[in-house]
């Protein structure tokens, strides 16, 4: 939701519509999912019993924005392809690609995403609403990144920079994180460490555990790659922590095997192992022999933390 | 000593190394007589992920390597050699670390 919340919509609506829609946002904000998703729901009541047929299609593009967040409900993609094609207004249409590239992503349907998120890229730019263009194109860039597109990816998320005003806002924070990972894949080191360590302030200053967490485990790869295993390992115990906090389970496998590869290239088999081990063992019990393979082979070049 | 493989990470040859996991894994699956959408069925990927490894074109992420290594039965650790061996050939000292 944090997208579309950001964005916004129009003042004018001075009604229980809009009045719900920010008691959402606020609680969004605060993390308070279920009371954003009673609120939204509120909304949608509003704008149905205003009979105002584009609020409905906004209210609902709201919804869907949480739902897909949070993985859960109906699929809201059929009905927010029909609110694109409807095409009632660049708000809606801008609000339902923007959910459908998202929803993409997260299936990791990345060409189909892609070109949802450029339509939605084209309708915030007719809004010449800065903030969505920017939403727009860090989604763009999220497609591109986790088709492993990493120069592609770089210049989506700096144009999405370009479009943040606030230095430091979490949503600048995110951004500048992801394009630091990809600076580090595509060898520019000291770009992608001064990025990271940026984020990495940020975030403890502004208690960001999401943030922090990505920051960690991605300065730990950088370290990792350039053989500083000290460092290396500081940061991916401490990703690894944070990602266990928040339950990220993708991140605590993407830590758990960078410490083993930190271990393996420290020269201690037994300890990768034993990280290797506790990979296998949490989250691919059917592969009995996933240790023993990373131990013999260092696939660092092969893998994308953020497909 | 443990010589560990690359996974056919040649220094020097990003691309080639893509491409040759991406052809080995193909010969696999059509090996076991599996279609694209078959494999991604039983490996519970989707099928665009499948056709940009088997083209070769990047990375993929731990949870897709392993899933699909495990949908093909595949013995990892000789499918990394038997990767490594076709890449390295010519350099062979230069794809297989001393640790």
């Amino acid at each position: 939701m944090s997208e579309m919340a950001a964005g916004g919509i129009e003042v004018g609506a001075a009604s229980d519509y809009e009045r719900e829609w920010q008691r959402a946002v606020a609680a969004n904000e605060a993390g308070r999912l279920e009371e954003a998703r009673r609120h939204l729901a509120a909304a949608l009541v509003a704008a149905q019993r205003d009979g105002d047929e584009e609020l409905v299609d906004r209210a609902f593009c709201n919804q869907a924005a949480l739902a897909i967040a949070l993985g859960e409900g109906n699929d809201p993609v059929p009905r927010l392809c029909e609110i694109l094609m409807r095409n009632r207004s660049q708000v809606s249409g801008f609000l339902a690609a923007n959910n459908i590239a998202r929803a993409c992503e997260l299936r990791r349907e990345h060409a189909k995403g892609l070109f949802y998120a450029r339509l939605a890229r084209d309708r915030a730019a007719a809004l010449e609403r800065p903030d969505w263009l920017a939403a727009a194109n860090n989604q763009i860039a999220n497609l591109l990144l986790g088709d492993s597109r990493f120069e592609d990816a770089a210049a989506s998320y700096r144009e999405a920079l370009a479009l943040v005003p606030e230095a430091g806002a979490a949503r600048q924070v995110a951004y500048l994180v992801n394009l630091g990972y990809c600076e580090l894949v595509l060898g520019n080191f000291r770009g992608g460490f001064t990025l990271l360590y940026r984020c990495l302030r940020a975030a403890r200053r502004n208690s960001w555990v999401r943030l922090e967490s990505a920051a960690c485990i991605d300065l730990c790869y950088g370290h990792l790659e350039l053989g500083r295993l000290e460092a290396a390992e500081r940061h991916g115990r401490c990703g690894l922590a944070l990602a266990e906090r928040i339950g990220e389970s993708d991140w605590i496998k993407n830590a758990l095997y960078l410490l083993g590869e930190v271990a393996v290239l420290g020269g201690s088999a037994s300890r990768g192992y034993a990280w290797f081990h506790e990979l296998q063992r949490r989250y691919y019990p059917a592969q009995p022999h996933l240790p023993e393979l990373l131990l013999s082979v260092d696939v660092r070049k092969l893998i994308n933390l953020k497909a | 000593m443990v010589s560990r493989h690359t996974g056919g990470a040649a220094p020097d040859g990003r691309q080639g190394r893509f491409v040759l996991v991406g052809q080995r894994l193909r010969r696999l699956r059509k090996e076991r007589r599996l279609t694209v959408a078959e494999l991604c069925a039983r490996a519970g990927i989707q099928t665009a992920d499948q056709a940009r490894i088997e083209k070769g074109e990047g990375r993929m992420s731990l949870d897709v390597l392993f899933r699909v290594l495990a949908a093909l039965q595949v013995d990892g650790v000789e499918f990394f050699a038997a990767v490594e061996r076709e890449l390295s050939a010519p350099r062979e000292s230069k794809t297989i670390r001393e640790l």
